[in-house]
């Protein structure tokens, strides 16, 4: 079983480190600066200080949500109004907290929901408590972070091996609809209809481009004619990167993670028991007066951001908040373990509350003291209260079709030594969140795309890892949630790294040596089945259709060496074609560099840039040459360099393959200055227009020349 | 995405150790079963600076070797124990447990480290890997211990801080997943995960 051997694993391991490390750490003495009878004098002009601020009620509002007193109270009767519940102020020294009453809850069921909303606060916090006392140490109880380790490209390859040939496909391609989503800001979405987050937006008239330079983010308002700057949002500086929407003169801005070397300092001992995830903020901006954008909303929720949707106007907000405290510890607050969020409409002042009970569903098998956090904001209304629900037991990755939100959480089963996906669906309707249904599926998902609604069912690709292997395997549930298809069996031993469905179709990419393309047959939800598989070197980290019938692949090339292992070589294109299913094809690819160069689509799909009128696409790439010197005792010794840093742009056409047609860069001289590096790309009209963190371009999308650049 | 081109520059920034002489000197024995004068927490939480101090002096060892080898050079992680000593002395007030007084100084240090790891990602400085400035022991030829010295630090560089600081704290520290998650706010799974790949990767690298 997983769980023991690890342990085992960890144990060895241990002491074999310790008798190496130990010396070292032994043999360091403390400075003489840092004993305390050298720091102590710093002390003098604290304790003036320390007296002040224990009399001190007084909330500052400089300071991000986190910081300010949360007003907490139980009340004995129940109204709900919104989602939320409000508390009174407390005082700190006068509490008595034995003298509390436990807020009674009225019933509340929800449809088609096998799964329980809270009734108290008392309840959340002993399975919080009971969850931290099963949590034995070593073992590997509880959700993964989402880091993904299966990219282990071994080493540089010496040689390049000889690629097989590849025949010419003969299919007409004549379609302009955008099979990948569109979502008519300008971002690569999945889903069409539901916009994704992003740093750079366009709602045809503006550019919008967050950059997160010197610690704090800012909102440019570009004109693209001009590439003039016509107006700036600073943002708050305790908040660092982030992303941004953008819908019928509002834009939303999202603040996602908060940055702790500010001048506005936050005490690291108040951060201890609070928050230690820190919130997410959302801001939403009137842009009537394009240059004066005012703020018209401010929304805050606690825990760290797991994504956003939007649809139809409202913002769908998801964060994730693991409470690390056992709570056996005096003085435990209500926030220290219930999700709080905090709603400022105009210029009235928010207070924090923490989400109702009755708002907080448990599941039914909680893995970790984890909530899922989901809000709808509305974007153009910002009258309308924002809606919360809360999960608490898993947290995870967000997929959204038109109907529904689900999150999906990676899972460990301790006894089996199972992975699995905790998925939790909510019905979305404008600004009503309902948590519907959960279900527990075997195997972690690669990332978004390995989910999709269709025909109301949930289809999901997953990879699982038992007995020492892997298998990968489709699930498809329906509206309520129950398994009616499976499939499983899917390339043994190997693991999924891409996936796209598309309707009836789904194509799954897994790899180990070779990657072998999926098509599998899914117009019978009941039956799903492999209609032919294709199996070539490397494997695709993203595929994006460009009609019925073509895949385009983006990922590396691979060899396989003589010692059984792989050896990762440059960047690849691959252009499937399904036009018969049962025997895909690879009609074209086309290799860029060697092994050190990479592009960002590898990791992010928000960075392919794709325009389906022109059948354009472009690839933020760092191409690099390899050139071998020499070799020695140490064996081969290989110079790289980093000559090209900047997009691609090819056209794609499924019967002429991949043709390059332009390369632009931001730094022709200095390749290897990440402040230049493109991060995006957005057509509006005849122009292609790329953003690094240093500057903006605009080029022609007929022949790629220059037509304006400024300095951000 | 975002948490690729940290880990881009975590690797490229972190690639120092400047370590100043090692200078063999007492134990400081801080102890991970460090010995709690309840007494002692209740003076230092109403201001009394002598026991604070106390308390302080038992676990400074432990905070600056965690600081040392998670930030890479002394200068810096002199600032962040410094720092630490000033939070945790304006905040020992909202101390919960007596008890935990360790782990909970544990964390504020670990805070500390992230904001100047943070800064790091911030300034992108270009550092290169310095010579280590050694006093050899007697017992051992120089050349021995250069030797074995050098592949730990290298080992340890070639982790990024988060990895570092998960061994430091169980391997060196001996704090169980639990604690560590608690200290570093990490979710228990991804310490265990971590801890395992971290420690498969160092042994290698040392064996």
């Amino acid at each position: 079983m997983f769980g023991k051997k690890r342990k085992d694993e960890i144990k060895q391991n241990t002491e074999f480190l310790r008798h190496k490390l130990l010396p070292e750490f032994d043999r360091v003495p403390l400075p003489d600066s840092l004993r305390a009878k050298n720091l102590i004098n710093t002390l003098e002009q604290i304790s003036q200080e320390k007296i002040e601020l224990s009399t001190d009620k007084k909330t500052q509002s400089s300071r991000p949500m986190v910081f300010r007193q949360v007003l907490a109270y139980a009340a004995a009767f129940a109204v709900v109004i919104g989602a939320y519940w409000g508390f009174e102020r407390w005082n700190e020294s006068a509490i008595d907290r034995s003298a509390v009453p436990r807020e009674k809850a009225g019933a509340y069921s929800a449809p088609n929901t096998n799964e329980v909303y809270a009734q108290d606060y008392e309840q959340l916090r002993d399975i919080i408590s009971n969850l931290h006392c099963s949590l034995d140490d070593n073992d590997m109880n509880g959700t993964f972070g989402i880091v993904s380790d299966k990219w282990n490209p071994g080493f540089a390859g010496e040689t390049q091996a000889a690629m097989p040939e590849v025949g010419k496909n003969e299919l007409a391609s004549d379609s302009a609809e955008d099979f990948g989503g569109t979502s008519g800001t300008g971002t690569n979405v999945q889903v069409t209809g539901v916009d994704e987050a992003d740093i750079l937006k366009t709602d045809g008239e503006y550019l919008y481009y967050m950059t997160g330079l010197d610690n704090a983010s800012q909102v440019q308002i570009i004109d693209p004619v001009s590439l003039e700057t016509v107006s700036q949002i600073e943002g708050d500086p305790n908040y660092q990167f982030g992303e941004l929407f953008v819908a019928e003169q509002h834009l939303t801005v999202i603040y996602t993670d908060q940055v702790f070397a500010t001048p506005i300092e936050a005490s690291a001992a108040d951060l201890v028991y609070h928050w230690p995830s820190g919130s997410v903020k959302v801001e939403v901006y009137d842009l009537q007066k394009i240059e004066k954008p005012t703020l018209v909303r401010s929304f805050e929720q606690d825990g760290s951001y797991v994504s956003s949707r939007m649809m139809n106007n409202t913002v769908y907000l998801v964060t994730s908040k693991y409470v690390y405290d056992d709570l056996t510890s005096t003085n435990v607050q209500p926030e220290d373990y219930l999700p709080v969020v905090c709603d400022a409409v105009g210029d009235k002042a928010a207070q924090p509350q923490t989400v109702h009970a009755n708002d907080i569903a448990i599941l039914p098998q909680p893995s970790v003291p984890c909530y899922t956090t989901v809000s709808a904001i509305d974007m153009i209304n910002t009258s309308e209260p924002v809606q919360t629900k809360s999960v608490l037991g898993s947290n995870g990755q967000l997929y959204m079709s038109q109907q529904n939100l689900y999150v999906m959480g990676e899972g460990y089963d301790n006894n089996t030594g199972e992975n699995f996906t905790e998925v939790m669906k909510f019905a979305v309707e404008e600004t009503q969140i309902d948590f519907t249904a959960s279900a527990q599926i075997a195997g972690r998902i690669d990332n978004q795309f390995s989910a999709d609604e269709y025909e109301g069912n949930f289809r999901i690709a997953t990879t699982a890892f038992t007995n020492g292997s892997t298998d990968n395997r489709i699930t498809i549930l329906d509206e309520e949630f129950h398994t009616i298809g499976e499939l499983s069996g899917l390339a043994p031993g190997e693991q999924i790294y891409s996936v796209r469905f598309m309707g009836d179709m789904g194509y799954v990419v897994t790899f180990k040596n070779v990657d072998p393309l999926f098509a599998v047959d899914l117009s019978d939800p009941a039956n799903p089945t492999v209609l032919g598989q294709l199996k070539i070197p490397g494997f695709s980290e993203y595929m994006h259709p460009i009609d019925q019938n073509t895949l385009i692949g983006v990922g590396r090339n691979t060899v396989a060496l003589a010692d059984g292992g792989v050896a990762q070589l440059g960047l690849k294109l691959s252009m499937f074609d399904v036009s018969d299913p049962q025997n895909p094809r690879e009609s074209h690819k086309f290799l860029i560099g060697t092994s050190m160069s990479d592009s960002q689509v590898l990791y992010d799909h928000k960075v392919f840039w794709y325009d389906s009128q022109k059948s354009l696409f472009g690839l933020p790439v760092q191409v690099y040459t390899e050139t071998v010197l020499g070799k020695d005792s140490y064996g081969i010794s290989t110079e790289y360099s980093l000559d090209f840093m900047g997009m691609f742009v090819f056209k794609a056409d499924s019967k002429t393959g991949f043709t390059l047609v332009g390369k632009i860069t931001h730094c022709p001289d200095e390749p290897d200055d990440f402040n230049r590096r493109i991060n995006r790309g957005i057509s509006i009209g005849e122009t292609l227009y790329t953003v690094s963190d240093h500057m903006i371009q605009a080029h022609s999308l007929k022949d790629f020349s220059l037509q304006g650049s400024r300095t951000l | 995405m975002l948490l690729r081109k940290k880990r881009e520059n975590f690797l490229r920034c972190n690639k120092t150790i400047v370590l100043q002489h090692l200078v063999d000197e007492p134990r400081d024995d801080g102890g991970e079963n460090m010995h709690v004068d309840v007494g002692l927490i209740r003076t230092a939480k109403i201001g009394d600076k002598e026991s604070f101090s106390a308390l302080y002096e038992q676990v400074a060892p432990d905070l600056y070797k965690f600081a040392l080898y998670t930030l890479g050079n002394a200068h810096d992680a002199q600032d962040a124990v410094s720092e630490t000593f000033l939070e945790a002395y304006k905040g020992i007030g909202k101390l919960r447990d007596e008890s935990s007084f360790k782990p909970w100084i544990m964390k504020i240090a670990s805070i500390r480290c992230k904001r100047k790891i943070g800064q790091y990602v911030k300034d992108r400085p270009n550092i290169d890997l310095d010579e280590l400035l050694e006093n050899p022991s007697d017992s051992v030829s120089l050349e021995e211990e250069l030797t074995q010295k050098s592949a730990v630090y290298e080992a340890l560089t070639q982790l990024n801080p988060q990895e570092r600081m998960i061994v430091i704290l169980s391997v060196v520290q001996g704090y169980t997943t639990k604690e560590i998650s608690q200290i570093l706010a990490c979710p228990h799974g991804t310490v265990s995960s971590k801890l395992h790949r971290t420690l498969k990767k160092l042994r290698s690298m040392l064996e």
